[in-house]
């Protein structure tokens, strides 16, 4: 077991906490709003990406269900804080752990299968997840509208700003130590090769579907943080949106390396922000040219090409 | 009275199970066909779909230009775009990681190139081959579209089943399936079939949309129900097996019309999601059993 603590591995994760503390310096220094915003915006995609990354980038098990744990956690948050009025703190927690379950439930029988009809059946989701939402909601007498006026994490945009940096930075670094354990050398194992690791006499299923329900139960607290941060919770959390810039953000930080999340979701994200202010909604149609190109040419991302 | 109820009710759900059956036969058939040849998932194949739609929407009605000659030209355009998605992924994409991915990326480029151009057009509607009056039959209205839909895609399915299990060309194509190099040690050249299967694929994909779109509505977002439908059938027949497309799109459209009935409703989408969840964990090979590959 003496690869757990190497300092050379985890000086990696040093590099992007420090990215984040300097971008938060950068944001108060600056005192814009916008960048601000577009920084919270980031980080939520990154606590996505960084779930992404730890349970379809490590184990090679591409699972395209995100934006329907999003929506998970944001519908989860607007129904408790309505039905029961909790507080944050709470809204938080419950959806995390709804998201765990949910991720469970999905993961006992597509996991079953492997490679592409795993991607497929996690594909469906998203697809049917606002029929699954208008149907039941409407079963219930719910509004299908969605959750408008939910509390928002800070009254303070700078405090927001602070509590969700705290939340990525316990995030990456649990996922982080994770993967420079036993078990993540079993994950890492069913990424190069499943097979192997089963003739060495080992049950792969219970990790897999360990990581898959904790990784949904991460990216259902991002949804509800997502739905406190705009306080509203409605069908675009099922957007590809939360499928392609997650994605998109674990693939070029390093497909596997956790700590690449960061930095490249930043820039991914402030680019796409900053290039939307101009040229409005042709900002989707560009940037998924944009991710294509990227994802043909420069497959390797950046942590694995510092290497 | 109570016994004519029942008929008719009868005769709904096996009219129009009998009649999507088909359909999604037709739709599932260009998917399950490239996935069996070349093991490639086209994560785009519902988008090529949208495409022959919004094709014939802007030839036909924003242009005026003769049915049968948009029509044509759609759906040449349709198989050009599909062939350039997949020439583009198959040269530069180096995992099927990121294959899939930027698979998918394609897809929503086209819905986002749909959303953008045709944006503020609410409730498209394209001309269909036949007009769309109903006909009676034995006091059950169906739409004329629809039975040419389901007469053409019987035909099809038939047609191509047969044509990969009798002709020459069949065989090359199985072989390819089989396994590639051997194939290409005997002469065949496997480039040229998988080139071939998929512009059929595609061109299958567009007919399909010809004759199935005009009794539906155009939106960028529709190209999710032919992917589900394709994606659900051919996980319960096994990808790649013809032989089982037929049977397992009957399951999903029988349950399908049948819930239709029950439920007040629209959960068309989730009770396939459903069926597929089901079949999975009784039968996680499909009802054709053995490996995922190409059968006839």
């Amino acid at each position: 077991m003496n690869y757990r603590f190497e300092g050379k591995k985890w000086s990696r994760l040093w590099i992007s906490i420090s990215v984040l503390i300097i971008l938060l310096v950068i944001s108060y220094v600056v005192n814009m709003p916008y960048f601000t915003f577009s920084l919270i915006f980031a980080l939520i995609l990154v606590i996505l990406a960084l779930s992404w990354d730890f349970s379809s980038g490590v184990t090679g098990y591409v699972n395209f269900g995100l934006p329907f744990f999003v929506g998970v956690g944001a519908f989860s948050s607007g129904y408790l804080y309505y039905t029961y009025k909790l507080p944050v703190p709470f809204l938080l927690f419950i959806s995390f752990l709804l998201g765990i379950t949910s991720g469970f439930l999905f993961s006992i029988p597509t996991l079953r299968v492997r490679g592409p009809f795993f991607t497929l059946l996690s594909l469906l989701l998203p697809l049917l997840g606002t029929d699954f939402i208008l149907a039941f909601w409407t079963v219930l007498g719910l509004p299908t509208i969605g959750y408008y006026n939910l509390p928002t994490l800070s009254g303070s945009l700078d405090y927001v700003l602070l509590i969700v940096t705290a939340i990525t930075a316990v995030i990456s670094f649990v996922l982080y130590w994770i993967t420079q354990t036993h078990f993540g050398l079993v994950l890492r194992g069913i990424g190069d090769d499943e097979d192997a690791i089963i003739s060495n006499g080992l049950n792969t299923f219970p990790y897999k579907l360990v990581t898959f329900s904790l990784a949904m139960g991460i990216v259902s607290l991002g949804g509800a943080i997502y739905a406190l941060f705009t306080s509203y919770a409605g069908v675009d959390t099922f957007g590809f949106t939360f499928l392609m810039y997650p994605m998109l953000i674990a693939i070029l930080g390093g497909r596997g390396s956790i700590a690449g999340s960061l930095p490249a979701g930043i820039i991914i994200v402030l680019l796409s922000q900053y290039l939307s202010l101009y040229i409005g909604s042709l900002t989707l149609i560009i940037f998924s040219i944009l991710a294509i190109l990227l994802l043909l040419f420069f497959p390797k991302g950046l942590m694995r090409s510092i290497q | 009275m109570i016994s004519s109820l029942i008929f008719s009710t009868l005769l709904y759900i096996l009219l129009y199970g009998t009649i999507f059956g088909l359909n999604y036969a037709l739709l599932t058939l260009g998917f399950t066909l490239v996935f069996g040849v070349s093991k490639i998932l086209n994560l785009s194949y519902g988008a090529l779909y949208m495409s022959t739609a919004y094709f014939i929407y802007l030839f036909a009605v924003m242009l005026s230009i003769n049915l049968f000659v948009s029509i044509l030209i759609a759906v040449v355009l349709t198989v050009a775009i599909g062939l350039a998605i997949f020439m583009i992924m198959t040269k530069f994409a180096r995992d099927p990681m990121i294959f899939m991915i930027a698979m998918l990326l394609s897809a929503l480029l086209l819905q986002y190139i749909y959303t953008y151009f045709f944006q503020g057009e609410v409730g498209l509607i394209i001309p269909g081959v036949v007009s769309n009056v109903s006909l009676n039959i034995l006091g059950v209205s169906v739409s004329q579209s629809y039975i040419l839909s389901a007469s053409v895609s019987l035909i099809l399915v038939l047609a191509v089943w047969l044509w990969i299990d009798r002709s020459s060309f069949g065989r090359k194509v199985r072989a390819t399936s089989e396994d590639y190099e051997t194939a290409e040690l005997f002469g065949i050249n496997s480039k040229m079939i998988y080139l071939l299967i998929f512009i059929i694929s595609t061109a299958i994909v567009a007919i399909a949309a010809v004759l199935i779109v005009p009794v539906q509505v155009v939106t960028p977002t529709m190209w999710v129900e032919p992917f589900v439908v394709a994606f659900a059938i051919s996980i319960i027949g096994g990808l790649g097996k013809l032989r089982w497309t037929i049977p397992a799109a009957f399951i999903i459209s029988f349950s399908q019309v049948t819930i239709l009935y029950l439920v007040p409703y629209n959960i068309s989408d989730i009770t396939a999601f459903g069926v597929v969840i089901i079949f999975l964990i009784l039968l996680p090979k499909g009802i054709g059993g053995g490996k995922h590959e190409l059968q006839v």
